[in-house]
């Protein structure tokens, strides 16, 4: 075998044996929201300030960048939980979903003992890098909320649509 | 956003469910449970795994396996068994997600792709120079060929296989693979570790 050969096995090799970090999934909050069939959790404040995608969904399926987005919004709105240093787990609410003047959606939510947050997502044809930016900022916090996780799913009585309800088309 | 996103899946009768914990069946089946969430469950990680491997960074790799998720849900009402198992289903909407993030992070401006490592970096990783080189390599790629190149040597998928996941002919899969190795192997040898080491 030549040498490229061999550098492009190699590193063919190498990718194949990756895996995604199971670390990143181990959380009790994720395995919470697993359970339940909840997407991703939303992680912040911490710093890193990414958006774990359920939040993106749950706005997508809300519909919320149009008019009735709230309702559909609550329809498929399964919880939010809130993360607690501790690893606590307290209940939140989502409070207000509206688009803004520049296009993005903004999600706030309540997660009790006096801490909001503002989920903030810009799609990637409006923001200046071309690509989905995501930002979470605590409005009013507690030092030990550590994170938020949007959940969505099939809830316990399964929704009905009701022909044209809500439709934004 | 669509009404079609709220519609009950259980309603359409000629999708292919998957049973939770089971093995794909032909025909719907009076269920219990939401056919949604036995697919997540079921391939939620295969399509990280996936993601990851082409991608190489974790937060990328979460944004586009649920947004393949996303798109799943909205089109799993009108998906039908015209012989591509579901799984193959689920990888070509991942596919074609990763294409676009592909395609946008190439329209970028260079320093700013040069400047944003894609690698996310595990401590088992035996040789972390080198596995960013071989995804650094891959990612230079154009999509369509990462794309063949993950499915087939990554994932391990026949050229058969590969053709029903990507909608191309064999024949296709096979001139692409030979050409994306070709690319990739140039790609690597110009590569300042491959220099030192010749």
């Amino acid at each position: 075998m030549s040498r490229p050969d061999e550098l492009l096995d190699s590193a063919l090799g190498q990718l194949r044996r990756r895996s995604f970090p199971a670390a990143e999934r181990s959380h009790h909050v994720e395995q919470r929201i697993h359970d339940r069939l909840r997407l991703h959790p939303v992680r912040g404040p911490e710093g890193r300030g990414r958006l774990l995608a359920a939040a993106v969904i749950l706005l997508a399926l809300a519909g919320a960048t149009a008019a009735g987005g709230m309702e559909k919004l609550r329809q498929w709105l399964v919880a939010v939980e809130v993360l607690h240093d501790d690893g606590s787990v307290s209940e939140g609410r989502v409070t207000e979903v509206h688009t803004g003047e520049d296009g993005a959606t903004n999600m706030e939510i309540e997660a009790g003992e006096g801490a909001r947050a503002r989920i903030r997502v810009t799609p990637p044809e409006l923001s200046p890098e071309g690509l989905k930016r995501v930002e979470v900022e605590i409005l009013e916090g507690q030092p030990t909320v550590r994170g938020f996780a949007v959940g969505i799913g099939t809830p316990e009585e399964p929704v009905s649509p009701t022909p044209n309800e809500g439709d934004d088309r | 956003m669509s009404e079609r996103s709220r519609v009950d899946p259980r309603s359409t009768s000629s999708a292919r469910w998957i049973e939770p914990g089971g093995t794909e069946t032909g025909e719907a089946q009076p269920r219990s449970s939401f056919p949604f969430e036995a697919l997540y469950r079921r391939y939620h990680r295969l399509l990280l795994d996936h993601v990851y491997r082409r991608t190489g960074d974790v937060h990328v790799t979460e944004d586009l396996v649920s947004q393949t998720f996303l798109s799943a849900l909205e089109a799993l009402p009108r998906y039908r068994d015209r012989g591509v198992p579901i799984r193959f289903w689920l990888l070509r909407i991942a596919t074609n997600a990763v294409n676009r993030w592909a395609r946008n992070r190439r329209s970028l401006p260079l320093d700013a792709v040069e400047n944003s490592d894609p690698v996310t970096l595990d401590p088992d990783d035996a040789d972390p120079d080198e596995l960013r080189r071989a995804q650094r390599a891959l990612l230079g790629l154009p999509p369509r060929y990462q794309a063949v190149l993950s499915l087939h040597y990554l994932e391990g998928l026949s050229v058969a296989d590969v053709a029903l996941v990507l909608g191309w002919r064999p024949g296709t899969v096979k001139a692409r693979l030979c050409r994306a190795r070709r690319t990739m192997r140039r790609r690597l040898d110009r590569s300042p570790i491959a220099e030192t080491r010749s």
